[in-house]
């Protein structure tokens, strides 16, 4: 597999999942002031379940890769440093201090589906965190496909 | 921050609809239709987008203006990328793409998981970018665009489609692979000295590699069930005479490469001949191959990431993988002397029968099937 084959497919997993989480931190912090965003409710739904499939999915690789030193198998390359880059983030305390980091991707995904008023500031944080962790990912394959100026 | 989003959104809604404009007033081939249409539809979707930028930043609330800010830079980010890479194949396409698109459209139809795909054809290295939610590209050499002989090579780049398709259940099967082979190179004993955790990390490297190496396997497999000896003649020829990296490369050069050396891909090419009954072609294949590894003195060295013992163990997961995927047989096409498969066959006849010549009847056949009626 080419390295633009690969960045393309990265750029288009992580695209769709930014998307996503732009759209639920606006909903998120707008309904927190009890503004309306006018997103109708099944596109916020399936905006969590996205970032909750994708979760779920790093964090049994995340496990993976925390218990031994075994290969990630199953996924291509791009996605096996970003589980790595995920690993290291979690030893990173200075910089990422969310639940998401703190704990495990397990803790958001039961943010996500809290009703709990003062569980929404800790989801925003850590989607906020994940969000940056993701874009620094993504850079190198937006380098790859598009270039610089 | 409110002025600079605002101003930014206004810029890029004015550089939207220029591109809307170009899309919908550029005539094009039909085999096109269905990638313009999808331009048209998805540039629309990021306009909608911004217009929703728009509402939330009239709203004047300040903490979400970095949200608003990302959603931005990912729209655009998306605009440039269509830009760069897939604009082009609508905006630049020459009469010299119509052989291309003629059989693209072909294999298209012929699968029920890209008949409804848009796609279009670039200039570079045969290559694909096989995503799922946007249209798929497919590029190949300037020279090889008005040729028959190298059409089969889209077979093999068809293959990367069909992966990403039935993604979930192909990991899965990788997976199940990579597992094997992890249980063959891990050492056996475990130590906590130094040589027991390099020996490790270099066995979990290997493994890892296998994820790509195992999809190019998979797709020249594709490139044999859908191309059978087309796909044979037009991978080796045009491989064969690379050098001896073709045979041999250095340990630390195989480590996360991208695909696998050249030779294993014939090793496996041939067994998956042999399996569909093409089994003096698969011994002419290696046999070619042999001499040319013979001549260069390439050492057979794959450094422990293949052993023969495994053969059985690839050529399961390949099997699986094609089960998978499904798709078509070159069988089922070769008897029809008019239909692609059947054209190339000849093609590659004429060509070893008379190269000499053979441009001469390549572009009379070629000219029938852009231009039928002229």
């Amino acid at each position: 597999m080419e390295t633009k084959q690969l960045a393309i497919q990265s750029f288009e997993r992580g695209q769709s999942l930014l998307e996503r989480l732009n759209k639920l931190l606006i909903h998120l912090k707008l309904t927190q002031k009890g503004i309306s965003d006018q997103q109708p409710a099944d596109e916020i739904q399936a905006a969590k379940e996205v970032v909750k499939n994708f979760l779920s999915k790093l964090n049994s690789l995340v496990i993976a890769t925390e218990q031994d030193a075994n290969a990630l198998t199953g996924v291509d390359g791009r996605y096996r440093n970003l589980v790595r880059k995920f690993a290291e983030a979690k030893g990173r305390t200075s910089r990422y201090r969310s639940p998401l980091f703190k704990k495990n991707p397990q803790a958001v995904l039961e943010l996500l589906d809290s009703s709990v008023t003062e569980d929404m500031p800790k989801l925003i944080e850590s989607l906020t965190e994940f969000r940056a962790l993701l874009e620094d990912h993504l850079s190198f394959d937006t380098r790859e496909l598009i270039g610089e100026l | 921050m409110k002025q600079i989003l605002t101003q930014s959104i206004k810029d890029f809604t004015r550089e939207l609809d220029a591109t809307i404009d170009i899309v919908s007033a550029k005539s094009v081939p039909t085999e096109l239709a269905l990638f313009q249409s999808w331009l048209s539809v998805f540039y629309t979707d990021i306009r909608a987008g911004l217009k929703q930028l728009a509402f939330l930043t009239d709203l004047g609330e300040e903490d979400i203006y970095v949200d608003i800010f990302n959603e931005f830079s990912s729209l655009q980010q998306l605009f440039r990328l269509l830009d760069a890479r897939y604009l082009p194949g609508l905006y630049r396409t020459h009469r010299n793409d119509g052989l291309t698109l003629k059989l693209l459209h072909w294999l298209h139809g012929a699968h029920p998981q890209t008949s409804k795909k848009p796609f279009f054809v670039l200039d570079g290295d045969f290559a694909i970018l096989p995503t799922v939610d946007y249209p798929v590209s497919y590029y190949l050499p300037i020279a090889a665009q008005q040729s028959l002989l190298y059409l089969p090579l889209f077979f093999h780049e068809l293959g990367h489609y069909l992966y990403q398709h039935h993604r979930a259940e192909m990991d899965d099967l990788v997976r199940e692979f990579q597992k094997k082979l992890s249980g063959y190179l891990t050492p056996a004993v475990r130590k906590n000295d130094s040589s027991y955790l390099a020996a490790a990390d270099r066995a979990r490297q290997k493994v890892e590699t296998w994820y790509e190496w195992i999809q190019e396997l998979f797709c020249d497999a594709v490139g044999v069930e859908i191309g059978g000896l087309t796909y044979v003649r037009a991978f080796s020829y045009y491989l064969r005479m690379q050098g001896r990296s073709a045979f041999y490369r250095p340990e630390k050069d195989l480590f996360n490469s991208s695909h696998p050396v050249t030779g294993l891909r014939i090793l496996f090419i041939a067994h998956r001949c042999r399996a569909l009954g093409l089994k003096q072609e698969a011994d002419e294949l290696e046999q070619e191959w042999a001499t040319i590894a013979a001549a260069l003195g390439a050492p057979k060295d794959y450094y422990g990431f293949y052993e023969p013992a495994w053969e059985n163990d690839v050529a399961q997961a390949l099997d699986d993988m094609i089960t998978e995927a499904d798709p078509i047989k070159f069988a089922d096409y070769t008897s029809n002397a008019q239909g692609w498969i059947g054209l190339i066959h000849t093609a590659w006849q004429e060509f070893e029968r008379d190269p000499d010549n053979y441009n001469d009847w390549e572009q009379q056949t070629i000219t029938r099937i852009i231009s039928p009626g002229s």
